[in-house]
């Protein structure tokens, strides 16, 4: 845990990353592991080959790294007020990313399902709506584009 | 005339391809809202027109709302709509 470090911040029970390295679905998945726990909600988002029809060769990400960790900061706190989240871990990718690679990760613990599922369900859908990353899509034509929800 | 201030702004993903930069300086009036602002950057980056209708703006890394005032020396940030995961 270093303050200065901009990209990831971490307390025993809340660990937010940015990285430019391959994501380790494993190590995310045990680091919320816990024995007050009866349950562990593991979501990964990955690269998709096709979108609305057309074939992607590779997308490339890119992150406002300090606020992007502000803003997972406060869903997170936001979902700790809802949800009995134990432990939890969120790491998001940047740079460049093949098609199957990890995008992003997010696991947590709880002591039973339900509350878990509907945590992941929650901080999936925020992260896509504020928290400052953006995607390009390198379309197997040779064509890119930048995307951007409401243009 | 009216007074103005200097804002230096970094920018990213699309709009930092349509302005080229991902730090850029925009001269803008005194109590320039949020709105305001964005507009002065479309008329100094027309490039970036396509847009305008949706470029989020950011404070010290807080989103601001469209009547929210820019000062000079904040950390401002903008940005069009984020697509991570």
């Amino acid at each position: 845990m270093s303050s200065t470090d901009e990209q990831s911040q971490s307390s025993d029970c809340t660990q937010l990353s940015i990285t430019e390295l391959p994501i380790n679905h494993a190590e995310l998945t045990d680091s919320v592991r816990d024995n007050a726990c009866g349950s562990v909600v593991l979501f990964l988002g990955t690269v998709r080959e096709i979108t609305a029809g057309k074939k992607t060769s590779s997308l490339e990400y890119e992150a406002y790294y300090e606020m992007a960790i502000s803003e997972l900061h406060r869903l997170v706190d936001t979902a700790r007020l809802k949800w009995p989240i134990k432990k939890i871990s969120i790491i998001h990718r940047t740079g460049h990313l093949d098609l199957g690679e990890i995008a992003v990760g997010i696991a947590l613990s709880t002591p039973h399902r339900k509350e878990g599922f509907e945590a992941a369900q929650f901080l999936m859908s925020q992260i896509k709506e504020t928290v400052p990353i953006w995607k390009k899509e390198n379309w197997a034509d040779g064509s890119t584009d930048w995307v951007h929800p409401e243009s | 005339m009216t007074d103005s201030i200097q804002i230096t702004m970094i920018c990213f993903a699309g709009l930092k391809e349509k302005v080229g930069s991902g730090r850029i300086s925009l001269t803008i009036p005194v109590n320039s809202t949020c709105t305001e602002f964005i507009s002065q950057l479309v008329a100094s980056y027309p490039q970036t027109q396509v847009y305008s209708s949706c470029l989020l703006v950011a404070r010290n890394g807080n989103y601001l709302n469209e009547t929210d005032i820019i000062q000079d020396q904040d950390e401002l940030a903008c940005f069009p709509p984020v697509s991570g995961g």
